[in-house]
């Protein structure tokens, strides 16, 4: 099963993002052409389809680097140790697939629940989305709980890509 | 090789990094029996060195209730060391209590008794490079008088590179 994400912002980059990424990080001469971008998308989980594939399209026009990964995921206040969902990274298309994360890993040891009222940690994500390909979360569900609803969100920074023009014979 | 402190974004060079060196991730789980200690074993395999760069985890706080069941009082009797298992080389010179080093830290495993689960707050930064076919040790002691579990996470890079081979 998959579900499509969409593009929820295409935004400038601020704040720390602007400072350690666009500023450092970018030559100089692609500064200008460089902005990041958060995709989300809220999905839900059950014991029925326990694995479940989500795919955020990408744009011809632009190639991707990964940066971070958050996850909200079940309550912690019930202490149901059967809640585990595992997260799998997974990059290219057709028979090209290459996963970064060789084991899918519980999305408790990388990021902090969106509802918590703490310092929140993004798990840093460092990858080079394949060109052409999209961004790929598989996520699995080791919970017994019936529902388990998530909401997902991926950010990174965009490069421009030369799209080759088409020509027309006269 | 692609480490958080690089100095430029050129998705050209990345692409060609990534084809020998990649971010992953190495989870590691076990159960640890109470009053002992259990080697729980990460093989690196064939693939290629993994650079640890940090580690994450949790652990459950189970104890006996004096009536032949079981609690949660929250207190940590989780101790780790990590070895390099290629030579058994010790990483940490001395057990170290887990709550100390690992975030999220206690997880909740019984509903309604004591805390909720600890959220993540940090990664602890450890770096150190496996080499191919190596393997990576964390020798877990539970202090505890009940069985207790725990949980790993080493966020890492794939080196698989032309210079896998042992030295």
């Amino acid at each position: 099963m998959q579900i499509f994400g969409e593009i929820s912002s295409l935004v400038m980059p601020d704040g720390i993002y602007e400072d350690l990424i666009t500023k450092k990080f970018i030559p100089q001469d692609q500064q200008d052409q460089v902005s990041n971008f958060t995709y989300s998308k809220e999905i839900s989980l059950d014991t029925v389809q326990p694995i479940l594939d989500v795919i955020f399209e990408t744009h011809e026009y632009y190639r991707y680097f990964i940066t971070g990964f958050k996850c909200s995921y079940p309550p912690l206040a019930n202490g149901d140790i059967s809640q585990d969902v595992r997260v799998k990274l997974i990059d290219g298309y057709s028979n090209k697939k290459i996963t970064p994360y060789e084991t899918p890993i519980p999305v408790r040891l990388m990021t902090t629940p969106t509802q918590e009222q703490v310092l929140r940690v993004i798990a840093p994500i460092y990858h080079q989305v394949t060109t052409d390909a999209y961004i790929h979360l598989q996520f699995s569900n080791f919970t017994i709980r019936a529902d388990t609803f998530l909401k997902v969100t991926v950010e990174g920074v965009l490069f421009p890509r030369e799209v080759p023009r088409l020509t027309h014979d006269n | 090789m692609i480490i958080p402190s690089f100095n430029i974004i050129d998705p050209d060079v990345v692409l060609r990094l990534q084809k020998d060196q990649w971010q992953t991730a190495a989870p590691l789980e076990k159960w640890i029996p109470a009053a002992s200690n259990v080697d729980a074993v990460l093989d690196i395999t064939t693939l290629g060195h993994l650079m640890q760069l940090f580690i994450n985890g949790d652990f459950t706080t189970k104890v006996d209730d004096g009536e032949g069941g079981v609690t949660d009082d929250g207190i940590c009797q989780i101790r780790l060391q990590l070895f390099d298992g290629t030579g058994n080389k010790p990483l940490w010179l001395a057990p170290v209590i887990a709550n100390m080093v690992l975030s999220p830290g206690r997880v909740q495993i019984i509903p309604g008794v004591g805390n909720p689960s600890e959220p993540l707050r940090t990664f602890y930064p450890f770096i150190y490079q496996y080499e191919n076919n190596g393997r990576l040790i964390m020798r877990m002691y539970n202090d505890a008088d009940f069985e207790n579990r725990v949980r790993l996470n080493f966020t890492s890079i794939r080196i698989t590179g032309k210079n896998t081979e042992k030295v």
